[in-house]
């Protein structure tokens, strides 16, 4: 799920820059979401894994492991041009998201900044 | 040490930022290959830079052997810092011209060690550029003592480059920064401060007598 110490890890152990990166990235998510949904409806296999890889590189700087996961297998299999596949892993990876959506802003709330 | 992070991905892009600030260096970030490339053409170029592979524009790739290739001369280290992992990929950027490689998701405390080596590469090769402009200044000197000079066959002044006929101590102290400490030789004694005294004792003589 959301790996806390990993996280705070990547982040130097500084909580606030740690919150500041999971603003960033929540900031950027719904453009990048719905240009993997246009790339879907488009056929674009080759952007859409484009935007996967861009998309894991984010989660895998703030440690959000599920998402990072989720992204990697949206980029697979936008790779092989799997229809059926990529729709699958797309709902997958949005799964994903929302459930670190909760933990994170439970976490940033916690967290006085 | 300023240096260039070069990623288009905003969150990675920050936290690479935030780091090596805390580490106490200067960043100039970029997200993407042009304005990296048009930071190591400005005032002050950076001479470290964290490369991403996969940007726009100009990818990682290209904009490191567009350093290799244009900047032969200038001191840079680069390194990849890209989720690219695959040993075909590593040999690659390597052969582009890349110093060093690390994988995405990264550890910071890695960073922060290949960074330092980074620092210390640039330090030594500074240092050693240093050194060898000192040299070729010295070298300059030494040449200009080496070539012809134009010398007066009886007064012995040298002609120098703006065209002034100098003292021969002087010419030489400037050329080579060797100085002079004046004496006489046994001949000049003999031929010429011998008769002098004798000259100045027979006048001395005469006034007196």
């Amino acid at each position: 799920m959301f790996n806390l110490d990993e996280a705070l890890a990547r982040s130097g152990g500084d909580a606030s820059l740690l919150c500041e990166l999971i603003d960033l990235f929540m900031e950027i998510l719904p453009e990048r979401l719905s240009a993997m949904q246009e790339s879907l409806a488009a056929d674009d296999y080759e952007s859409l894994a484009h935007l996967a890889h861009a998309l894991k590189g984010s989660a895998g700087a703030i440690g959000a492991q599920r998402v990072f996961e989720g992204a990697l297998g949206l980029e697979t299999a936008g790779k092989a041009g799997n229809i059926e596949e990529s729709v699958r892993m797309l709902e997958q990876l949005k799964k994903e998201i929302n459930a670190f959506r909760t933990l994170s802003s439970e976490w940033q709330k916690g967290f006085d900044r | 040490m300023r240096i260039i992070i070069a990623e288009d991905d905003p969150v990675t892009r920050r936290l690479i930022e935030a780091s090596l600030e805390k580490w106490g260096h200067e960043t100039v970030s970029c997200d993407n290959g042009h304005s990296a490339w048009k930071a190591l053409n400005g005032d002050v170029p950076p001479q470290l830079i964290i490369l991403d592979w996969i940007m726009p524009g100009i990818s990682g790739i290209d904009l490191c052997r567009m350093i290799r290739a244009e900047m032969m001369d200038r001191a840079i280290y680069i390194i990849f810092l890209t989720s690219r992992d695959k040993r075909e990929d590593i040999i690659a950027a390597l052969q582009a011209g890349a110093d060093d490689y690390l994988s995405k998701p990264f550890d910071r405390d890695e960073l922060a060690a290949r960074v330092q080596v980074g620092v210390r590469v640039i330090e030594l090769q500074n240092s050693l550029a240093e050194r060898i402009k000192q040299l070729e200044d010295a070298l300059h000197q030494i040449k200009q003592l080496k070539g012809l000079i134009p010398i007066c066959a009886y007064c012995k002044k040298i002609r120098d480059d703006d065209n002034y006929w100098r003292q021969l101590e002087s010419y030489i102290t400037e050329h080579s920064g060797a100085e002079f400490s004046h004496g006489i030789c046994p001949d000049c004694y003999e031929n010429i401060v011998k008769p002098e005294i004798e000259r100045y004792s027979s006048q001395n003589g005469k006034i007196s007598a």
